[in-house]
C-alpha cells in the first residue's frame, strides 16, 4: 500500500516533467526554426548571431542608396556575470587593396566609413569597439558597398566578410 | 522494489530536467539573440529619411548631444531644418553648433542644416552632430523637416535677426534690421511671421491730424532696436506706444507722460487726450507662397519677390 502510493506520486512528478520537457520543446522547436537563417555561436559566455540573409553582392552606389539596402545584423549577448570589452572585427576575403579602398563600410545606417579607413586588427578591420553589462545585448546593422564611382574590373569583385568576435579584459 | 522504484524515478528525472534545461537554454541564447531589424529612432519619409543614433530627444543639461543622418530620397536637392519642439514657449540664450562648428544662437527653434544632394548623387546623405547649450534648463522634441529655401518665410527664418515670440510668431528685432521688401512697387519692413502669414508694415507713416508733428514719429528702425536680448523695452521708446491690428499698426507719440489715450481698431482714435500725436502705417498680410527673386533685404537691396512656385 504504501509502495504504491509513492509510485503514485512518482508517476505524478513524472508526467508533469514530462509536459514539461514537450513544452519545452515546442518552444526550442519554434525558436530555432526562427533563426535557422542566423548563424549563432558562443565565445566564452558571449552569445553572437550573424544573420546576413537578406544580403546581397555588394553594387557601385551612392551613400544614400547604400544605406536603403539590407544589410547585416550582428548581435552580442554578454551571459557572463560580469561586464566585458569587446571589439568586432572583420575579414574581407579578398585582399587586394585597390578593391578594398572602394569599399563603404556603415554602422546602424549612420557612421559611414571607407573600409580602409577604419582601424585594423590582426589583418581585419574593427567596426565596433564597446563594453558589455552583464545580461545586456549589443546590436549592429552592417551594410557595405561598394563607391560610386568604382570601375568595373572592382565591382565585378564579390567580397564576403567573417565576423570574429574578440574579446577584452572586462570588469570584475 | 521501493528503492529500484526510486532509483529510476530519480535519474528519469534528471534526465528530464536536464534535457528541457539545455533546450531552454539554447532557445533562450537563439532568441536573445534574435534581430528582425534593429531598433534605430528613425524618421522615414518617402522623400527622406532620418536615422538618429539614440532617441529623438534632446535637453540641455545631461544629453545635449545628438548625432543624425539624413538621406535624401528625393530626385531634387533638398534643404532641411532640424526642428527642437519645447513646451518652453521662450527660448532665450539658446544656442548650437554643428559639427564642432562655431556657436550660433537659436533664433526661432530651428536650426538651418543646409542641402543634401539628389538621391544617387554624391552627398546624398549628411551626417550632422549637433550640441545644444543655454542656461537656461529646456527639453526637446526634435524633428527634421524639408525646407523650401526661396520661400521668403525661409529667408526670415534664416536670418539671425529675429526671434520667437512667446506665442510662437517669429519677429525681427534689433538694430539695422535687414528686413525691407519690395512689394507692389511700394517699400516695406517685414515684422515676421505672425499666425503663419508674413507680415509687412508701410514705411510711410500717415498722420491722423491729431497734433501731426512729424519730427516726432516713432521710427521703425526705433521699434525694432528696442528690442534688448529679445524682449521689448518699453522704457527705451520713450512716450510712445504702439499696437498692430489686423490691417494697421498704431502709434502714438505722447508728450506728457501723465496723459490718458486710447483707440479702437476701426475707427483709429476714441478719445484722446491733451498733447498726443495720433499715427498709422498700413499693414499687409501675404500668404507663404512667395518666393524670394532677389536682393538680401538691406535697405539698398531690399527683397523682390514673385507669387507662387
Amino acid at each position: 500500500m504504501v509502495v504504491s502510493k509513492q509510485l503514485k506520486k512518482q508517476i505524478v512528478i513524472e508526467v508533469v516533467a514530462l509536459i514539461f520537457l514537450i513544452g519545452v520543446l515546442i518552444y526550442a522547436f519554434f525558436a530555432i526554426k526562427k533563426n535557422e537563417e542566423n548563424k549563432v555561436t558562443n565565445l566564452d559566455g558571449m552569445v553572437v548571431v550573424i544573420d546576413d540573409s537578406k544580403v546581397t553582392k555588394l553594387k557601385g552606389l551612392s551613400d544614400g542608396e547604400g544605406l536603403e539596402e539590407d544589410g547585416t545584423t550582428y548581435t552580442i549577448t554578454n551571459n557572463n556575470k560580469r561586464k566585458v570589452d569587446y571589439k568586432v572585427v572583420i575579414f574581407p576575403d579578398i585582399h587586394d587593396e585597390e578593391v578594398l579602398k572602394q569599399v563603404r563600410v556603415s554602422i546602424n545606417d549612420l557612421y559611414i566609413e571607407d573600409l580602409t579607413d577604419l582601424e585594423r586588427l590582426n589583418g581585419g578591420y574593427i567596426i565596433a569597439s564597446n563594453s558589455l553589462d552583464s545580461g545586456f545585448t549589443d546590436m549592429y546593422l552592417i551594410k557595405y558597398w561598394y563607391k560610386d564611382n568604382s570601375n568595373k574590373e572592382v565591382l565585378e569583385e564579390n567580397i564576403e566578410f567573417e565576423y570574429r568576435l574578440v574579446k577584452e579584459s572586462g570588469e570584475k | 522494489m521501493v528503492i529500484e522504484m526510486g532509483k529510476r524515478f530519480y535519474i528519469l528525472l534528471f534526465v528530464i530536467m536536464s534535457a528541457s534545461a539545455l533546450l531552454l537554454s539554447l532557445s533562450y541564447a537563439s532568441e536573445s539573440g534574435r534581430n528582425d531589424e534593429v531598433a534605430l529612432a528613425e524618421i522615414n519619409k518617402d522623400e527622406y529619411r532620418v536615422i538618429f543614433s539614440n532617441s529623438k530627444k534632446v535637453d540641455t543639461k545631461d544629453n545635449n548631444k545628438i548625432e543624425f543622418g539624413i538621406i535624401n530620397k528625393s530626385d531634387e536637392i533638398n534643404n532641411f531644418a532640424l526642428v527642437l519642439n519645447s513646451d518652453d514657449k521662450v527660448l532665450d540664450d539658446l544656442y548650437y553648433s554643428i559639427n564642432s562648428g562655431s556657436k550660433e544662437t537659436v533664433t526661432n527653434g530651428m536650426i538651418n542644416l543646409g542641402e543634401v544632394q539628389a538621391f544617387g548623387t554624391e552627398g546624398d546623405f549628411n551626417f550632422y552632430s549637433i550640441e545644444i547649450s543655454s542656461n537656461n534648463d529646456y527639453e526637446f522634441n526634435l524633428d527634421v523637416l524639408p525646407v523650401d529655401v526661396n520661400l521668403l518665410s525661409s529667408y526670415i527664418k534664416r536670418s539671425k535677426q529675429v526671434y520667437l515670440d512667446s506665442v510662437g510668431n517669429i519677429r525681427y528685432y534689433g538694430e539695422n534690421v535687414n528686413n525691407y521688401l519690395n512689394y507692389n512697387n511700394h517699400l516695406y519692413r517685414i515684422i515676421g511671421i505672425v499666425d503663419g502669414k508674413i507680415k509687412l508694415l508701410d514705411t510711410t507713416d500717415k498722420g491722423l491730424g491729431i497734433f501731426n508733428v512729424s519730427d516726432q514719429y516713432p521710427s521703425l528702425d526705433d521699434y525694432l532696436s528696442s528690442f534688448t536680448n529679445r524682449k521689448l523695452e518699453v522704457n527705451e521708446v520713450l512716450n510712445k506706444r504702439s499696437w498692430m491690428t489686423e490691417i494697421r499698426d498704431y502709434w502714438l507719440v505722447d508728450n506728457n507722460s501723465d496723459n490718458v489715450y486710447g483707440a479702437t481698431d476701426t475707427d483709429g482714435v476714441i478719445s484722446v487726450m491733451k498733447n498726443v500725436g495720433l499715427y498709422r502705417r498700413n499693414v499687409v498680410i501675404l500668404d507663404d507662397i512667395y518666393n524670394v527673386s532677389n536682393g538680401d533685404g538691406t535697405i539698398l537691396h531690399p527683397y523682390e519677390v514673385t507669387y507662387g512656385s
